[in-house]
């Protein structure tokens, strides 16, 4: 057989191992295609049937039975196969002799040698899973949501929690639901003793360009019964004002209001509770808006005094008048406005 | 693997590595070291290494450890002369044991062959998984097991005829 020019000189680093890259793939390719080749290289030709070799040439022979016996020292032959080898060598010493030398090739492994200080490959103890992907695709996971927790509630508000003269319950007020009810008091005038039924423009103008400071009172946790309790938190959420700046109760309402004519013996009631009651009804969507007391309907008045103003306060309206300090009462809760 | 896969791999492998190194470089602290630098391997490398691969990973790894060692220092060619050297000094060795004087005779095969003789007599691999861990094709592992065999055996004979 005639080998090409291009691959005959690496035909024997092929059969050692020491081709690579473009080389290898090459004499590969040529080798797969020509098997024969590496037969004849190394002197072991492809087994073939012994007998069909036996009746032409005894070398040929001798070289399949030379092959039977690398295969069995090799490679995991059947029994069939081991008794066929037997059989060609039983009658023969110089074959005998020769397979007794291959299996002298076997190397047996000295049991007896061991590694020495194994016990330092051992690893113990608990293995942080810092490499395992699991433990980071949990830990990104982990990040992503207190992050986009933290921007929540760090994140500037574009809108207030609370409102100042917003009706919080759309809900008829005759419901029996709480209604919350804001008064600005700016708009009273403790020296000229007159109510307001609605805020002056004067006044709304002025209030749009200031910074109205709400501070939130929980009467749940802490009621608040006196006004020395109110001017105290007053003082204390707002250390700029002083406890002599929120003057004593300048008004009471009786302990619970009746009738709209008791109203009127105090224009500071009246000018109050109008007020409150227009609100009410402005946001109900009620037409109506009463400029005086005797206008307002008395289940409204009822509604007022018990749900925001006589319950909080025991009968007493203790609303703070001075300035721009101004104190607003709603029924459950206390808002103090200082502005 | 686990670190109970892994410890059981150690236990399971360690000396077979062990004599498989010692009998390719014949230098026990060196064996040593390149064993522990292949279960350091493994170790780093746990994560993607299955149980079920765990030995012809082992196997690969300080194949290529020693592969790597000789290239780098050429240790070798020392140890072949070396050999050589002893081999030629001691020409009448007084009980010659056929297993040393097989390694003698290993040492003078190509590293490739040397590698596949102790894989398959040690380890008892097939074609297939020698190729795997030599990374030649099955042919070649075929190929040169044969030509390993002879090499051992002409060596034997010659040995036998100085003794």
């Amino acid at each position: 057989m005639k080998i090409p020019v291009d691959i005959e000189p690496h035909l024997l680093d092929y059969l050692e191992g020491n081709l690579s890259g473009v080389t290898l793939a090459k004499v590969e390719a040529y080798v797969n295609a020509n098997p024969e080749v590496l037969d004849e290289l190394i002197g072991m030709p492809t087994l073939q049937s012994p007998t069909a070799k036996m009746n032409t040439s005894p070398l040929i022979i001798e070289e399949d039975v030379e092959q039977l016996m690398l295969e069995a020292l090799d490679s995991s032959q059947s029994n069939d196969e081991l008794a066929e080898l037997n059989d060609k060598i039983k009658d023969s010493v110089p074959l005998q002799k020769e397979w007794a030398l291959y299996q002298k090739t076997k190397l047996v492994a000295d049991n007896s040698t061991t590694m020495p200080n194994k016990s330092r490959l051992y690893k113990k103890g608990v293995v942080i899973p810092f490499a395992s992907k699991f433990f980071y695709r949990v830990a990104a996971a982990i990040l992503i949501l207190v992050g986009s927790s933290l921007s929540y509630w760090f994140a500037p508000k574009t809108t207030p929690w609370y409102t100042p003269n917003t009706l919080v319950s759309a809900t008829p007020w005759n419901t029996g639901k709480d209604i919350i009810v804001l008064q600005k008091t700016r708009e009273f005038s403790t020296e000229n003793d007159h109510y307001a039924t609605t805020p002056s423009t004067e006044n709304r103008n002025k209030n749009q360009g200031q910074n109205t400071k709400t501070i939130r009172n929980t009467l749940d946790a802490k009621p608040l019964k006196t006004i020395q309790d109110i001017a105290l938190l007053a003082t204390n959420e707002s250390p700029s004002v002083r406890i002599t700046d929120i003057p004593q109760p300048v008004f009471t309402l009786p302990e619970k209001i009746q009738d709209i004519s008791e109203l009127n013996t105090n224009s500071y009631n009246n000018g109050l509770v109008a007020y409150a009651v227009k609100k009410v009804r402005r946001k109900l969507g009620l037409q109506s808006t009463p400029s005086t007391a005797a206008a307002i309907d008395k289940n409204e008045l009822a509604y007022l005094t018990e749900k925001s103003i006589s319950t909080i306060t025991n009968g007493q309206i203790n609303t703070t008048l001075q300035g721009d300090k101004s104190v607003s009462i709603r029924s459950k809760r206390l808002f103090l406005e200082i502005n | 693997l686990t670190t109970k896969e892994y410890n059981s791999a150690v236990s399971t492998y360690a000396d077979g590595l062990f004599r498989f190194a010692l009998s390719r470089t014949r230098n026990s602290a060196l064996a040593e070291d390149l064993v522990q630098e292949t279960f350091a391997k493994v170790w780093v490398a746990r994560n993607d290494i299955k149980q079920e691969k765990s030995k012809s990973y082992l196997f690969t790894t300080v194949n290529r450890l020693i592969i790597d060692h000789f290239r780098k220092s050429e240790v070798q060619e020392a140890h072949a002369q070396h050999s050589a050297h002893n081999s030629s000094g001691s020409s009448t060795p007084l009980s010659p044991d056929v297993n040393e004087v097989l390694h003698e005779a290993l040492a003078r095969l190509p590293e490739v062959q040397q590698t596949l003789v102790l894989l398959r007599d040690y380890e008892g691999y097939n074609y297939q998984e020698m190729a795997e861990i030599c990374q030649i094709t099955e042919a070649q592992v075929k190929v040169n097991l044969f030509r390993a065999r002879k090499k051992l055996k002409t060596y034997l004979v010659r040995m036998d005829l100085v003794i």
